[in-house]
């Protein structure tokens, strides 16, 4: 993706309603094209481009029977007009939807991406502010009023928005794909009834692969990093993110929450060049699990430590620090229970070592 | 030689005096460009009409031999100090010959007026029909010391008339306006450095100069010099920076053409307060920066205290990944 490569050039918008299966609602259809006006335009721009850089690949799932890549597809090759495209999307959308979704705003834009024509399909929720606004009470004093509203939708910073995307070149090869954000949705997943039922897609990617991409890039950048005490931590910090109730693994966020300023940069640079998304990848250790248990320190003198993620964390029982000359000092506080290999050392009950 | 014969001798090989001060002046650009000295080079072979009034005033006995400036170049520097950096780096080079210098800044006569910076004579590069070795004569000078040349010859070197005491006193106050130029020049040069924003200005000319060829607009320059300051590090201050900040604009050209055109100067976006660092030639920069160091940039931009929607807004035309909300 390169500048600005988002553009829209025409817009429809329909009002998705709040219901069930039982008692099925029609959406509210425009029947014609929003006007944009230049600021509008650049707004919505902006904020569908914030959405797409989160945006994960998705393709279609044949077996899911959606109508909607089939409509997609024809919208794009066969030139079909925006609003009848959309007017279409917007029945299909709220068919799936389920009762205990909220309403409503469906945008289905058509525009570009890189130069080439993209057709974008958003659910954006209706959200609630204030607005102030200058003017006199009835004494003729000057105030400022304050104004309810709750018609506001794709705020700045909001996260009720579920955003799909599909390029006429990835759709006109015949196999229909491209990507979807739901910003909603906990771990960077997208609801079933949007992803599934409406879009008839599937995630392009398997989480657990994403997991351990993002697992062997980040430990990677952790073995280049020279000192000792940083590598140690930065090691805690990647078994505690794997580990965590967290749904999903973010670049910006473990360079955010665990490393020193100066090394987040290249740690991002080196997660870009290992082909990790700079979005969120939702969670699943799957495939890393046997890497989560231990945390292994080798020293020159032929050393090794084997050691739970938790004795290395702050409060634990081991801690490492910078002794100079490339040097560290590895404390260990805690009550010897076996000593194994060649020799034999038998602790006495209760007592402590320094190591 | 006589007159006649010297200037027979000279339309013949004046070409060869257009090489020689041609070759030399390009000698000297090198010269200046390797010490990175500031100057502008002109080079030319002298106007017959000029070589035969110069023998006719002199009374030169030797027509051809005392004319030893048939080639020449002038290097016009920023700052008087530039003068004397120009002629030692000429005369250490191994690139041009130096024969001799004369400092016409030195006062030899209290009564007599001058100004008129440094000439060194040196030998032209030699080609294969040369019968002897060339000279061409190398004018040092300040924009200021150049200035009083041209005028201080019709004033005083070639007058039809004597001026009256009153118009000779008003010639030495000129003189005198000249050196103080040159000293404020170079007063104001050494300050330079030490005033706030000076470190970026190789950096914002440089975004100038790019963003307006791209917006055919100006910025303002001291919400420009507030936003540097506030960045610190975040931009390099080597001399290669804005060679590649060049390389940036040029790679994107046509998106940021697109890009300003629709939210820069003059678009319905620039009176939007968000949108002020479109209209602003350190945008690029950012843009730059926040492809190669985004958290760096994010970080110290929080720091500043800088508004961060002026960010968030340039960052939604990046592929970049400020993870801003």
């Amino acid at each position: 993706m390169g500048l600005a490569s988002l553009q829209v050039t025409s817009l429809a918008i329909h009002l998705i309603q709040k219901s069930t299966k039982k008692t099925p609602t029609a959406p509210v259809l425009s029947e014609a094209l929003t006007p944009l006006t230049d600021t509008s335009r650049a707004f919505l721009e902006d904020r569908l481009r914030e959405a797409v850089k989160r945006a994960r690949p998705v393709v279609e799932d044949d077996d899911l029977g959606s109508k909607v890549p089939g409509l997609v597809r024809k919208h794009l090759t066969h030139g079909q007009n925006l609003i009848d495209t959309s007017r279409e999307l917007a029945v299909l959308l709220q068919l799936s939807q389920a009762g205990v979704s909220p309403p409503g705003l469906l945008l289905v834009a058509d525009g570009t991406l890189d130069g080439s024509a993209v057709l974008v399909i958003a659910k954006l929720e209706h959200e609630r502010g204030a607005r102030a606004q200058q003017t006199k009470n009835a004494e003729g004093k000057l105030i400022y009023g304050m104004e309810f509203l709750q018609d506001l939708f794709f705020t700045t910073g909001s996260r009720v928005y579920k955003v799909a995307i599909f390029p006429v070149t990835t759709v006109a090869k015949g196999s229909f794909a491209g990507s979807v954000v739901d910003r909603q949705s906990p771990g960077y997943g997208v609801a079933e009834y949007f992803i599934g039922e409406f879009l008839g897609c599937a995630f392009a990617q398997r989480s657990d692969v994403l997991t351990e991409t993002f697992h062997n890039a980040a430990q990677s950048f952790i073995d280049s990093v020279p000192a000792p005490a940083t590598k140690a931590r930065y090691q805690v910090a990647l078994l505690s993110e794997m580990m965590s109730n967290k749904g999903d693994l973010s670049v910006s966020r473990f360079a955010q929450d665990y490393l020193d300023t100066d090394d987040r940069d290249a740690f991002a640079a080196h997660m870009t060049q290992k082909s990790v998304s700079m979005g969120s990848v939702p969670k699943d250790v799957t495939l890393v699990k046997s890497h989560l248990r231990r945390v292994q320190l080798e020293f020159a003198g032929d050393t090794w430590l084997l050691a739970p993620p938790r004795e290395l964390e702050e409060g634990g029982s081991i801690s490492i620090s910078e002794v100079g000359d490339g040097k560290s000092k590895v404390e260990i506080v805690d009550r010897v229970t076996r000593v194994s290999g060649s020799g034999s050392v038998k602790p006495a009950s209760g007592s402590e070592s320094t190591g | 030689m006589n007159l006649d014969d010297a200037i027979g001798r000279y339309m013949e090989q004046r070409c060869r005096y257009r090489r020689a001060a041609e070759a030399v002046g390009k000698a000297v650009e090198v010269v200046a460009k390797f010490e990175q000295i500031a100057c502008t080079v002109t080079a030319r072979e002298k106007e017959p009409h000029s070589y035969l009034a110069k023998v006719v005033a002199k009374g030169y006995t030797d027509a051809w031999r005392q004319v030893t400036d048939k080639a020449g170049a002038r290097v016009i520097v920023t700052r008087a100090s530039d003068v004397d950096a120009m002629t030692q780096a000429l005369e250490q080079s191994p690139l041009v010959s130096v024969l001799r210098v004369e400092d016409k800044r030195q006062v030899s006569d209290p009564e007599k007026l001058g100004y008129s910076g440094v000439h060194i004579q040196v030998v032209a590069p030699e080609e294969d029909d040369d019968s002897e070795t060339i000279e061409c004569e190398v004018q040092v000078r300040t924009a200021a010391q150049d200035a009083w040349s041209v005028v201080s010859h019709k004033l005083l070197y070639k007058p039809v008339v004597q001026l009256p005491p009153a118009e000779q006193h008003a010639v030495y106050r000129l003189v005198a306006l000249i050196e103080l130029f040159d000293e404020e020049v170079e007063r104001l040069m050494n300050v330079l450095p030490s005033l706030p924003g000076y470190e970026h200005q190789d950096i914002l000319l440089g975004a100038e100069s790019e963003f307006m060829g791209i917006t055919h607009a100006q910025s303002y320059r001291q919400l420009s010099v507030i936003i540097l300051d506030a960045l610190g590090d975040v931009i390099p201050h080597d001399e290669g920076y804005p060679a590649q900040l060049r390389a940036f604009v040029e790679s994107q050209q046509e998106e940021l053409v697109d890009v300003f055109g629709r939210y820069g100067p003059g678009s319905a976006m620039s009176a939007v307060p968000q949108y002020t660092l479109f209209g602003q030639a350190e945008s690029l920069i950012l843009l730059e920066r926040m492809l190669a160091i985004p958290f760096k940039l994010k970080e110290v931009w929080l720091e500043a205290g800088l508004p961060l929607e002026w960010l968030r807004t340039l960052a939604s035309v990046s592929p970049a990944q400020l993870d801003l909300d």
